[in-house]
């Protein structure tokens, strides 16, 4: 039971948290360039008030209603099982990577096909880039995760996760610190955060995920935004658990599901606290030059599996 | 075996039922009775399957001049399984579909007799009935590219496809000899700890063989003939070509190849490694910029067929690591059933569109989900079985395979380490532009709005043909959500490959498992979870706003849309295109014509973008141009003079008179 | 050698070869001799935890210089050159930026199967890392093959020089510091040279891209 209360929390904690991250990397821009900003409760705010009104649907209506619950679906999913907080989440032994993965990646799937459904140019255009850039990333991100699996030979997260607890000096290993900057990288493209595409945006012709998402309103622009920001947040989450997975709760005692629930809260809020400094910092990249970016995450990866082979 | 008897027997018999019933029972007849045998293979394959012995007979006096040995085991169980589904299907989509030159007394007659060839070929006991139903089903399947061959394409896809499947047969015959000759035994079924294919002649072998499995397979660069062929045959015909004949290119590799070649150098499976990659990737590749429905299909064919090629290439090379090897092959049949079905459904389904629509160009196509729903939604299914959604057929392959490769990485040395990390990024790339190619496929031709009148007047008509569509969608939900059985059974199917199953994957009605490492696949706790989770967004979303308005697309205030503004095929994949530009070479051409009156004020900007194969156009365009240039040098040879002639058989007499004594 | 020791050793002949290969991702000439910089920071830390863990002084003073040497005054002759250019940056490449980096995953595939004997050369920990080095090595070829402005190449010059000391202080504790001091000297000299003579044919004949120079040929 406590395997399903785990999961039921860290569905929770992702959906609630990634609307947090999402206004604390916005609140960490504003101020950066001198703007108070907006507070952090922002986007859970918006949500909450988006899912008050009436969705307007064009060409492709039912699909335009069906799209958002699959995103926030496949993302829950993935958040249920994922060993964010602690290792015992429901059906963790079938808690393999790629599964995760390929959630993920039909939620993508999901949004591209509304896009191309509304029968808009911005629509079209925004799921052919997201799809190029998803294709493309996809190398890095499965290499990146065999890196991370080959010390525990498991894909399975939970095992990948007691393995990397069970030897702590595994975490200062050239290929892990390798193969988490080389997701990291992954995490920004397949979040659409700068250099790789500008969430907030109001240039069409530069939009890359926005453009899909244009013609969306209401409850259903309520549940894509709040799907997008539970990718923003269960990414950032699993990266910090697979780079630095102390305090992972192993056991099923409540205080230290709570305790893990508290360090997952604070790993992710420093990930993103970094990555909204990097953003700070950075110009977007031309859309042909964004492969030039994956191709560098993916040779660290690369390297990352290699240089395990090294360094054994 | 009396249940395969029968369903040979029955596919005889619809041979004969398309030659000589009367015009208008000839489809249904052979098509029933084609589905039916098929039927019964299929049966008798899954209980092979299901743990039954392998079963066997020969019959002398069905062939001239040989004995026709039968024999199957797990591993030809394991194709004849998804080869029968394919077939059924497609026989009885032909019922309803098949009309005009598809329809005359030789077509239907031939269709049956490819459907049976195909059936044949993974239950044939020795090399000569292999060799027979092979040549059977490559030239049957050349003679119903010729049906329709009033049409200029279609009679170049049978000349690329004659030459490229005459010579594969060839090498095949070539290699099948060296190996039964250094074996002194016809049998396929040597045991697995054999060495044939050590020193120079295994090599041989091996490469004879494997050029001509793979080549049937559509392995770069032999596979021009395959995105000619495919699209240009009638429907049905391409799907069985595409869903049933293509894997037993890979039957064939994992039969002599796998299991009778033992002992080969592990250079020469890293060769075919490379070459499988290389197929993934230009395959997928020429997926995402093909804007001809059944040239994209046929093009991501060979990417899938690529990623079973790179797939067994590491199992060979990975050899040693037993569990890493079986877990690989596994997936390679699992990777093969799943195609078989959601390859066949989109083949079927892109026949009814053209039907429907008239046209087979995705930049004219758009909005049928309004007039072709059901047709959408089951293409839906196959789209998502063939992306790797989790809970889809594809997904199951392309999970055991990846899991076979990060197996591998952690368990070989330096060498094995890179083998397995160029398998594991190729079809990394591959799975994510195949995912780009179908949301094309779907998006852009089956959702937004029409591009043509063709699109928007098409309308499905329910029938035949859309149950065996659904037919190949509940093959594909189930081999995607209990996939467990299945891949126990195929567990033991490579084990016959591989000789030992130990360290295979197993699995039981909710779960694969992977032998020794510590993950599994839970399909079934998945699709609970998507119920409990859906289930639950739409509570609370009701908490909120109930109301659903229609209204225009907004598009970023323009009021006046036209479908014309709409993203088509080609504007969707260009980025892509551009790219991998090196690789694709596209012929990009942009026309500008100006006003009279100013150079500065453009009239008409036409745009046009082209993808060539490359590697027909570099290989075997100068190819033929060479061939033809000696052809037409030796023509004195044959002059037509009756005396020269003769004249040469004289002297290959005398010749042989004096050789021979 | 302690765990510890172990674990530096591997980050810092790491580092050597993942900096050699962000070479190829950057364009900005001030950017990759940050990057060269860095590379010349890890190798001297290599050489300190082998003097550290081998309590040998010599290496200790060979460490040193690596440190004054790559880090510091190689840095700052390359930087002087590109502070009178500001703004430098590599045009296209022979070989587009993607390519160069799955080329050079490749590369260091290629050196980790080949370089396997190398490792086998001494035993220890140290040893074990050697094929980074050739790896690296590779690397900086493919820098000095796919550039076109004078300048990285001789930044890809730097990263083959970098990797054969990584080797040599892998495989066998380092040199003697004659042998180390005589080679330093080299590469500060090769670097003087070079640099001025980029800098006198910028001032004479304007051209700054190393295809532009085939026209002199005549």
């Amino acid at each position: 039971m406590t395997a399903y209360a785990l999961s039921a929390v860290q569905v929770l904690a992702v959906a609630v948290g990634g609307l947090l991250l999402k206004g604390l990397m916005a609140k960490v821009r504003a101020r950066a360039e001198g703007r108070v900003g907006a507070p952090v409760t922002q986007p859970l705010r918006e949500v909450v008030k988006w899912l008050g009104r009436e969705s307007p649907r064009a060409t492709g209506g039912t699909l335009m209603g069906v799209v958002p619950v699959v995103l926030v679906v496949t993302t829950a999913l993935a958040a249920a099982l994922a060993p964010l907080a602690g290792v015992g989440t429901a059906g963790a032994a079938g808690a393999d990577a790629l599964v995760v993965v390929f959630l993920l990646l039909t939620g993508s799937l999901a949004l591209a096909l509304g896009g191309l459904a509304t029968a808009t140019a911005f629509g079209g255009m925004g799921a052919s880039r997201a799809m190029t850039l998803s294709a493309l990333t996809e190398p890095a991100l499965l290499v990146a995760v065999a890196a991370f699996a080959v010390p525990a030979r498991s894909m399975n997260l939970a095992s990948l996760v007691r393995h990397s607890l069970a030897h702590p000096t595994g975490v200062a290993s050239p290929s892990h610190v390798l193969a988490t900057v080389a997701l990291l990288v992954v995490v920004v493209a397949e979040t659409g955060r700068m250099p790789v595409d500008n969430p907030s945006t109001h240039l069409e012709l530069t939009m890359v995920h926005e453009a899909m998402v244009l013609e969306y309103g209401g409850r259903d622009y309520a549940l894509v935004s709040l799907g997008e920001s539970m990718r923003l947040g269960l990414l950032l989450g699993l990266l910090a658990t697979l780079a630095v997975p102390w305090g992972v709760a192993t056991s099923d005692s409540a205080w230290a599901l709570g305790l893990g629930l508290v360090f997952l809260g604070l790993k992710a809020g420093a990930l993103a606290l970094g990555v909204a400094l990097v953003e700070v910092r950075s110009a977007k990249l031309r859309l042909f030059r964004v492969p030039e970016l994956l191709a560098a995450g993916f040779v660290l990866a690369a390297l990352a599996v290699v240089v395990g082979v090294v360094v054994r | 075996m009396d249940l395969l008897l029968a369903g040979f027997g029955t596919g005889l018999a619809a041979i004969v039922g398309g030659a000589c019933a009367p015009r208008r029972a000839r489809v249904v007849v052979a098509g029933t009775l084609s589905a039916l045998a098929a039927f019964l293979v299929g049966v008798a394959g899954v209980r092979v399957l299901a743990g039954g012995a392998a079963v066997h007979g020969s019959f002398s006096g069905v062939l001239p001049f040989t004995t026709v040995r039968l024999r199957l085991d797990a591993l030809g169980a394991s194709f004849i399984s998804t080869v029968a589904l394919v077939v059924a299907a497609a026989s009885l989509f032909s019922i309803g579909y098949s009309r005009g030159p598809s329809a005359s007394r030789t077509a239907v007659a031939l269709q049956s007799l490819f459907a049976l060839a195909l059936l044949v070929v993974p239950a044939a006991g020795d090399v000569t009935t292999f060799l027979t139903s092979w040549e059977t089903m490559a030239l049957t399947s050349l003679a119903l590219l010729l049906v329709d061959h009033d049409r200029p394409a279609a009679r170049a896809a049978a000349l690329w496809y004659a030459a490229m499947t005459q010579a594969g047969a060839a090498a095949i015959t070539l290699g099948l000899l060296v190996t039964s000759g250094r074996a002194h035994s016809s049998s396929l079924f040597a045991p697995a700890s054999s060495h044939l294919g050590a020193g120079a002649l295994g090599a041989v072998a091996f490469c004879l063989t494997a050029a001509g499995f793979a080549s049937k397979a559509g392995a770069v660069p032999l596979h021009v003939w395959l995105p000619r062929a495919h699209p240009e045959a009638a429907t049905p015909v391409s799907a069985m070509m595409s869903g049933a004949m293509t894997a037993l290119g890979l039957y064939g590799l994992a039969r002599v190849d796998l299991g009778l070649l033992g002992g080969l150098a592990r250079g020469w499976w890293i060769g075919l490694l490379v070459v499988g990659a290389l197929s993934a990737l230009f395959g997928a590749l020429h997926a995402v910029t093909s804007t001809d429905l059944k040239r994209l299909l046929a093009y991501s064919t060979i990417d899938v067929m690529g990623v079973g090629l790179t797939a067994l290439g590491a199992a060979g090379a990975l050899h040693s690591l037993r569990g890493a090897a079986a877990t690989l092959v596994v997936g390679v049949l699992v990777l093969v059933a799943a195609h078989g079905a959601f390859k066949a459904l989109l083949f079927l389904a892109a026949g009814l569109v053209e039907r429907a629509s008239g046209t087979r160009d995705l930049d004219l196509l758009g909005g049928l989900a309004g007039g072709m729903g059901r047709t959408t939604a089951l293409v839906a299914v196959a789209v998502a079985s063939a992306v790797g959604v989790p809970l889809g057929a594809g997904f199951v392959g392309e999970w055991l395979v990846v899991e076979g490769l990060v197996g591998a990485l952690g368990r070989s040395g330096a060498g094995g380490v890179v083998i397995a990390l160029v398998a594991l990024v190729a079809i990394a790339l591959t799975s994510g532009l195949t995912a780009v190619a179908m949301v094309k496929l779907l998006g852009i031709g089956f959702l937004g709005r029409p591009r043509g009148d063709g699109a928007r007047d098409a309308r499905e008509h329910l029938g035949i043909t859309t149950f065996s569509l659904g037919l190949l969608a509940v093959a594909t939900v189930a081999l995607g959500t209990v996939p467990g059985p299945v891949v126990a059974a195929l567990a033991r199917a490579a084990g016959v490959a591989l000789g030992t199953p130990a360290g295979a994957p197993g699995g039981s009605l909710d779960t694969v498992s992977l032998g020794a490492v510590a993950t599994a696949l839970r399909p079934l706790a998945l699709v609970t979870g998507a119920a409990v989770a859906t289930a639950v967004v739409v509570v609370l979303a009701r908490f909120g706003s109930r109301t659903v308005r229609s209204a225009i697309a907004w598009a970023c205030g323009r009021a006046d849309l036209d479908p014309r503004m709409q993203y088509t095929a080609t504007s969707f994949a260009e980025p892509l295109q551009r790219v991998f530009a090196d690789v694709l070479r596209p012929d990009v051409d942009l026309v500008v014509s100006h006003e009279e009156e100013s150079r500065e004020i453009e009239r008409v900007l036409a745009y046009q973008s082209r993808v060539d194969d490359a590697v027909e156009r570099g290989v075997f365009r100068p190819l033929v141009r060479a061939v033809d240039a000696v052809g037409r040098r030796a023509r004195w040879i044959a002059s037509g003079s009756v005396h020269r002639h003769l004249a040469y058989g004289f002297a290959v007499l005398l010749v042989v008179l004096v050789v021979v004594r | 050698m302690s765990g510890l020791d172990d674990g530096l050793l591997d980050l810092a002949s790491v580092a050597v070869l993942a900096l050699g290969v962000a070479a190829l991702w950057r364009r900005d000439v001030r950017a990759l001799i940050g990057l060269l910089r860095a590379q010349g920071v890890a190798l001297a830390l290599v050489a300190s935890v082998e003097a550290l863990a081998g309590h040998d002084v010599a290496l200790g003073a060979t460490a040193a210089l690596v440190l004054a040497v790559k880090a510091v005054a190689v840095p700052w002759v390359l930087g002087r050159v590109a502070a009178s250019d500001p703004g430098a940056r590599e045009g296209a490449p022979l070989i587009n930026v993607p390519s160069s980096l799955v080329l050079a995953a490749a590369l260091v595939g290629l050196a980790v199967v080949v370089g396997a004997p190398l490792a086998r050369l001494s035993s220890g920990h140290a040893a074990a890392l050697a094929p980074l080095g050739l790896a690296t090595v590779l690397v900086g070829y493919l820098v000095l093959v796919t550039r076109r402005r004078p300048l990285s190449q001789i930044v890809g010059l730097l990263i083959i020089d970098n990797g054969v000391a990584l080797v040599t202080f892998l495989l066998t504790s380092g040199v003697p510091l004659v042998i180390e001091l005589g080679g330093s000297l080299d590469v500060l000299l090769v670097v003087v040279v070079s640099t001025t003579l980029v800098g006198a044919m910028r001032a004479r004949i304007g051209a700054e891209e190393l295809d532009e120079l085939e026209g002199l040929r005549d």
